[in-house]
């Protein structure tokens, strides 16, 4: 049952990155993208960790891909449909793929996925779903405390950049 | 200056606006013109509604098919085809109004040297086939005049709905009249 | 055969999604009729009278007549999204109604981030109303579509904060815990004064916003966007949008009954003979008539005044009642 669902949602989620760069259109390629994130939340839920998931859904597919929507309404789409599809970039982005597939294969080889192994017990202690939040914040605002408020300082310096930046441009006018 | 700031805080204003839609919502009260189920509006007397041909005291046609107001319509609306009758006054055969076309502009009615042809006080335009929109000499000597009883025009009428087979119509009884503002 | 229903997850995901997709389908009926005579009451005529007695079977014939007309696609439109949109926005309240518990054993999944669920899946809709505004073609649809998906975005962030109050109070995200939370009489509510008002006033507006209805309907605004995304709209689609509005309002009510007016429980511990469901679904149509009431009362707000109150009042007023919240849970 869990089986067959894992496939549909890793199906429909691989299947839907691979659209994300194929689709000619760049608004039905967010429109992929976002396919592909919900698949991942699925799959998040699937794995026992529903908080997970739901902000997986809350922060990429409910906020994230509205400001990509919104600047691909901006563009030019009958002009990028018919852009050459492959930019100078391409010889970067093509070895820095192959890098990453190597590396992926590698770690599958090795069996080095997921946490070390006594980590992992105590949080699937915590872990009987229904608990899943509490652990989460537990963990979040004791072992991780410190990168937790690392991470808010830096998006607070985003928050403050952006003010900065639309003032700035508003004295130039 | 401090009453002004707690109105806006507690949004006063808004309260008070929907605590009378509240009281509106939960009265019977009416004010609209129920009008296809039970009532109907009468026409002031210059209303320009549906033709009608006017009779003489005799029930006699006063058109005499002159054409005049086929030839004024900007609109060619009127057919006529005259003939000669017993008497030897020259009535309409044929009188034709096709009003897909027509505009209401009363133009056929200012050229009638005889007032035979009138505006009337009918609006139910609607039919379910097109001829219903073309009136012919006999649905023109149906149609109603308008009111001449000051008393009477520009009242609401009590009605009734009629579905049957000849269409819908929306028949007055008269029995309560009352105006509307 | 019971034993191998209850037991088989398939058929059991199966009958659940059938009652959610019957329950957002089968809502628009009886609430069109409703909304429609509470408008002409309240502007003082009778509403429609016409069909059925006092008009009950308005809302069949409204819809036969949408199902009969023409599907128009107009031209240059993205034809598949434009297809799409519509489904968009319904599902995902379709998805909420699964999370939301009628009564203490009548729930169709007992999630443990629940309010979560609700709050991320009903946000989704805007894709629907979005890309509907883009795949039509028009400036006016895709005016009405930018503005649906700024305004969503302002007003989830309002939504949450009001919401982050009562699950401190409640000390969780599950939905069941949380009315269980309000139990024992009407002063134990979270929309009492001492409780989560201010959360509940939050709440209220941002859910205007959310279910775009007036005071907030400026993505639709028919005096200046003559229709907004579903202006290109016409027929089975269009109906489908309407029924998505009804839906997303029948979703904030309920979440609002669960979060604010104590769910299932009766307003003293003396009524509970009454079941619950029934104080569940008392709640939920009190708080639509208070919808439909707003939106005959009150004018539009502009975009900017929109943008600004979101922005510049609910959200720094959602801060704050965290803070005090949080204030008093430490005190007492």
């Amino acid at each position: 049952m869990e089986l067959l669902f894992f496939f549909l949602f890793a199906t429909v989620a691989v299947l839907a990155a691979v659209m994300v760069v194929t689709v000619r259109n760049p608004v039905h390629s967010v429109l992929a993208l976002i396919l592909c994130f919900f698949q991942v939340a699925c799959l998040f839920v699937l794995l026992r960790s529903p908080f997970l998931g739901i902000a997986q859904l809350f922060i990429y597919v409910g906020a994230i891909m509205i400001f990509f929507l919104f600047a691909v309404f901006l563009l030019d789409i009958k002009r990028t449909i018919h852009q050459e599809r492959y930019s100078r970039w391409a010889s970067f982005a093509l070895p820095a793929g192959i890098i990453m597939l190597v590396e992926i294969v590698l770690l599958l080889g090795r069996g080095k996925f997921g946490a070390p192994v006594q980590e992992q017990e105590a949080v699937a202690s915590l872990l009987n779903l229904g608990k899943s939040t509490e652990a989460i914040g537990a963990v979040l605002f004791t072992k991780y405390l410190y990168p937790f408020e690392i991470i808010s300082v830096v998006l607070l310096v985003a928050f403050v950049g952006a003010v900065v930046l639309t003032v700035k441009s508003k004295q130039e006018d | 200056m401090i009453k002004q700031f707690f109105k806006t805080v507690f949004l006063v204003d808004l309260l008070q606006g929907m605590a009378l839609t509240f009281r509106y919502n939960w009265t019977k009260k009416i004010i609209t013109l129920q009008y296809p189920d039970k009532e109907k509006w009468v026409p002031y007397e210059r209303f320009r509604g549906l033709h009608y041909q006017a009779v003489d005291e005799e029930g006699e046609l006063k058109c005499v098919a002159c054409e005049l107001c086929a030839r004024i319509c900007p609109a060619g609306v009127i057919t006529i085809e005259g003939y000669e009758d017993e008497k030897g006054n020259r009535r309409p055969s044929v009188y034709t109004m096709d009003l897909h076309r027509c505009a209401y502009c009363g133009l056929c009615v200012e050229a009638c040297p005889e007032d035979a042809i009138n505006h009337g006080a009918g609006y139910e335009f609607a039919g379910f086939k097109r001829e219903d929109a073309v009136m012919t000499l006999d649905k023109l000597l149906k149609n109603k005049a308008n009111e001449k009883d000051p008393e009477k025009m520009g009242t609401v009428v009590s009605a009734r709905f009629v579905r049957d087979k000849d269409g819908i119509k929306v028949i007055e009884d008269g029995k309560k009249r009352y105006r509307w503002w | 055969m019971i034993e191998f229903v209850l037991g088989n997850a398939l058929i059991m995901i199966l009958i659940k999604s059938f009652i959610a997709v019957g329950i957002v389908f089968s809502l628009p009926l009886p609430f069109t009729w409703i909304e429609r005579k509470i408008a002409g009451h309240i502007q003082v005529r009778p509403g429609p009278m016409r069909v059925g007695f006092h008009g009950v079977l308005q809302p069949f014939a409204d819809g036969l007549k949408l199902f009969l007309k023409e599907d128009i696609i107009p031209d240059g439109a993205d034809k598949f999204l434009f297809r799409v949109a519509p489904y968009l926005t319904l599902i995902p309240y379709i998805a909420i109604f699964v999370a939301i518990p009628v009564a203490g054993n009548a729930y169709l999944s007992d999630m443990n981030v629940g309010v979560l669920y609700v709050l991320a899946i009903g946000g989704l809709s805007i894709y629907g109303i979005i890309l509907g505004g883009w795949a039509s073609n028009s400036k006016y649809a895709l005016l009405g579509g930018l503005r649906a998906a700024a305004q969503m975005i302002s007003y989830e962030v309002a939504m949450g904060f009001a919401v982050i109050g009562v699950i401190m109070m409640a000390q969780s995200l599950n939905m069941r815990e949380i009315v269980e939370a309000q139990g024992g009489g009407i002063l134990s509510w979270n929309i009492m004064p001492h409780k989560q008002l201010i959360g509940f006033y939050i709440f209220l507006v941002a859910g205007f916003a959310e279910s775009n209805r007036i005071p907030f309907d400026i993505p639709e605004g028919e005096g200046e966007l003559g229709g907004g995304f579903h202006t290109e709209y016409s027929g089975m689609r269009f109906s489908l949008f309407a029924m998505a509005e009804y839906a997303a309002m029948f979703s904030i009510c309920a979440i609002g009954t669960v979060l604010y007016l104590g769910g299932w429980h009766a307003p003293h511990p003396a009524l509970d003979v009454i079941p619950g469901f029934i104080w569940f679904i008392i709640k939920v149509v009190c708080f639509v008539y208070i919808f439909m009431w707003v939106r005959f009362s009150w004018p539009r707000y502009r975009y900017d005044q929109l943008m600004a109150l979101g922005w510049k009042f609910l959200i720094p007023l959602g801060v704050a009642n965290v803070l005090v919240t949080g204030l008093f849970i430490m005190l007492w």
